[in-house]
């Protein structure tokens, strides 16, 4: 926590240490921050999200789609950021949950005999929203505090504050996992998202010398920052984690030395009429 | 050392099946009345016991303008701002600071689902679509009672539902700390809304942690919980010195993880006992300072077991301790809030508060001061205890304003 702080301020500032990510055709943070930069060409691709290895065998077999994403970029975001995950609070966000585990339990509630209603014990547990979180505290072995996120379409720019928040107060490291999964059919169609996305950040109050940015946010009432290239605004728009691909692209390029072309603060979509202003630096 | 972290919590109030608002609550814990029905809820065929809250349709509306968002959790929530003078302290709080600056942070773990559940009793024989009454953003989603609530309330601050199980709405109220103490916001309404419905109970009943009876914490003769719902509401701001003497403060929070099984307690108790010392650490409290532990209770033979290793560890000298979810169920999403609600009763009513339903205390449970009867003694520090689902722990401590 700040000391003295005249609580006036309401800018907060964090140090962005790693990024993991996976989404259509951005296979991993190093390939992403190319495309994104424009040294490399974008071209979409499906994916399979990969199995977790990182869990007791048990465990592994019991997770679905949500918490091998989420877990995925996780690792790969720590292991970027060279810090024990033991060593890490976690700030997990979505906005949809496990939508394959959700349609399962709802198929088998619609019987309305009780024999038929049976729903198993490991499909239970992992319908909380704060299943991902579980897994990864397992798989880490970490007690440190762990809190689960949504905010509909806003839920990665409220993780995100979440996230600098409790950096500046804990003055600790945090990771931050923001996923979302695609909804099979009948929920594909109340709640449709065009692709599987996740990504994942170390946050630190204080840089070191591989920090890739330095963000500064505030609560603004600018318009959320559309991006340049249809396809990308495309894919930002097609899934509530990929909202953050404005804040990955500014600092792809600071990273790639282009910095200069593009404008140093973004407006990510927040709860309306408020957006999530993020300057670069 | 850290600045004091201690929070004002000028207004709060609690609907759940013992009544609306607190004025029934505070009675019914007084008079050690239990809220919990035989469950006749919905289409649900469970031999159990529930405790439901009055919101049908034909009396709780929602505003034309919010009609939307109309479910059982929206419903219930709306009911819940109703009492108290709630609203009225929150439109105070509009006078006071820009409504762009008051954050709404509230936990649940069911949001409205329930209408979801009934959509797919009813889906398109030929194409399998839900039907069109399915809302799925305004009901569904795990934020919709956040958005709801705020746009309720008029207000136009940061808003989002944590949602880590039965901790869902104590978490809450260490994010409204951090923005608040950070100057991020300058009020947070935070609490927690959870309502029944059929995942949640055939979920409890497949782990065969539900209650034929009932529920009786700590008791012999325990055998599981008993759902209920609830919607809870706090006001929270800055402690400053033109707070009354003898208010409501929120001195400490503490949070960890158990790191250990998704549906079953870490068998010593590590992440209940870290929580607690972290609650006690923030409020620069040490553990005889507290007089009251409003304990998570949940009534299953591991969660009370388990929690009373961690509660004696973590006290040399025993507190009075007890659980009131044999009055109000276990409301999940909302438990925390609850807990937090009734312990802050604890502290203006000087009770320590005893354990509806619970007859004869369970003597294999490492040793605690359970009370089974309210105790009139003073109580000046309460710690309220939550424990969800992942191994999401969080503890509060309450004081009132010297």
């Amino acid at each position: 926590m700040k000391g003295g702080a005249d609580f006036s301020e309401d800018r907060l500032q964090c140090h962005v240490l790693s990024i993991g990510l996976l989404g259509p055709g951005l296979p991993d943070w190093n390939v992403a921050q190319s495309i994104l930069a424009g040294e490399q060409k974008y071209q979409r691709a499906d994916f399979e999200i990969p199995a977790v290895t990182c869990l007791p065998p048990t465990e592994r077999r019991r997770v679905g789609k949500m918490v091998r994403l989420a877990l995925t970029v996780g690792n790969a975001a720590v292991k970027a950021a060279t810090i024990d995950a033991h060593q890490l609070a976690t700030v997990f966000t979505s906005s949809s949950g496990d939508g394959d585990n959700c349609d399962a339990i709802f198929t088998t509630l619609a019987h309305t005999e009780k024999n038929e209603r049976f729903i198993s014990p490991t499909r239970f547990h992992n319908s909380v929203h704060n299943a991902p979180a579980g897994y990864w505290s397992i798989a880490n072995q970490c007690a440190l505090p762990s809190t689960s996120l949504c905010a509909y379409d806003a839920s990665f720019a409220v993780g995100l504050m979440e996230a600098c928040s409790q950096a500046l107060w804990t003055g600790e490291p945090i990771l931050l996992i923001s996923s979302d999964v695609m909804y099979p059919y009948p929920l594909s169609d109340v709640r449709p998202m065009g692709s599987n996305f996740a990504v994942a950040m170390v946050l630190n109050a204080a840089a070191n010398d591989a920090a890739l940015a330095k963000l500064t946010l505030r609560y603004a009432t600018e318009l959320e920052t559309r991006m340049e290239m249809r396809e990308f605004d495309e894919l930002r728009l097609s899934n509530p984690s990929a909202r953050c691909l404005p804040l990955l692209q500014v600092i792809a390029r600071k990273a790639l030395h282009s910095y200069r072309a593009v404008p140093r603060q973004i407006h990510l979509e927040y709860v309306e009429p408020l957006t999530l202003e993020v300057v670069v630096d | 050392m850290k600045d004091q972290a201690y929070l004002s919590m000028p207004a709060f109030t609690a609907t759940c099946c013992l009544g609306n608002g607190l004025a029934s609550l505070r009675s019914s814990l007084l008079s050690q009345h239990t809220g919990l029905v035989p469950c006749k809820f919905e289409s649900v065929d469970l031999d159990t016991y529930v405790g439901i809250t009055d919101i049908t349709e034909d009396k709780v509306f929602l505003p034309a303008e919010l009609q939307d968002f109309d479910c059982r959790n929206n419903r219930l929530a709306y009911l819940g701002l109703q009492q108290d003078g709630f609203i009225d302290a929150v439109e105070k709080a509009k006078c006071r600071f820009n409504k762009t600056r008051i954050g709404v942070f509230l936990g649940t773990s069911t949001s409205g689902m329930l209408q979801t559940e009934k959509g797919y009793r009813e889906l398109d024989p030929q194409t399998g679509a839900l039907p069109s009454w399915v809302n799925y953003r305004f009901a569904q989603n795990t934020c919709s009672v956040a958005h709801f609530v705020r746009l309720a309330l008029g207000l136009g601050g940061p808003t989002a539902v944590v949602s880590t199980a039965c901790s869902s709405s104590a978490k809450v109220f260490a994010m409204a700390q951090r923005m608040l103490l950070l100057g991020v916001i300058d009020a947070a309404i935070v609490g927690g809304v959870d309502s029944l419905c059929l995942t949640t109970l055939y979920g409890f009943h497949s782990l065969q942690l539900l209650s034929q009876n009932p529920c009786m914490p700590y008791d012999t003769y325990r055998e599981g919980i008993s759902i209920g719902e609830a919607a809870v509401f706090a006001l929270l701001t800055r402690d400053g010195s033109y707070m009354p003497s003898g208010s409501l403060l929120i001195k400490g929070v503490g949070e960890s993880s158990d790191a250990y099984h998704m549906s079953s307690p870490h068998p010593e108790g590590l992440g209940a006992r870290q929580a607690m010392q972290s609650a006690l650490q923030q409020a620069r409290l040490s553990a005889p300072e507290i007089d009251y532990i409003h304990l998570h209770g949940t009534a299953t033979k591991n969660n009370d077991a388990i929690e009373s290793i961690a509660v004696s560890a973590a006290f040399e000298e025993k507190p009075p301790a007890s659980s009131t979810k044999g009055a109000t169920g276990h409301c999940l999403g909302a438990a925390g809030a609850l807990n937090v609600a009734i312990g802050a009763l604890a502290l203006q009513q000087q009770v320590a508060w005893g354990s509806p339903g619970t007859e004869e205390l369970d003597a294999t449970l490492s040793p605690i001061h359970y009370l089974v009867h309210n105790v009139a003694r003073p109580v000046n520090h309460v710690l309220s205890n939550s424990f969800g689902f992942g191994g999401s722990n969080c503890s509060i401590v309450l004081g009132l304003k010297d």
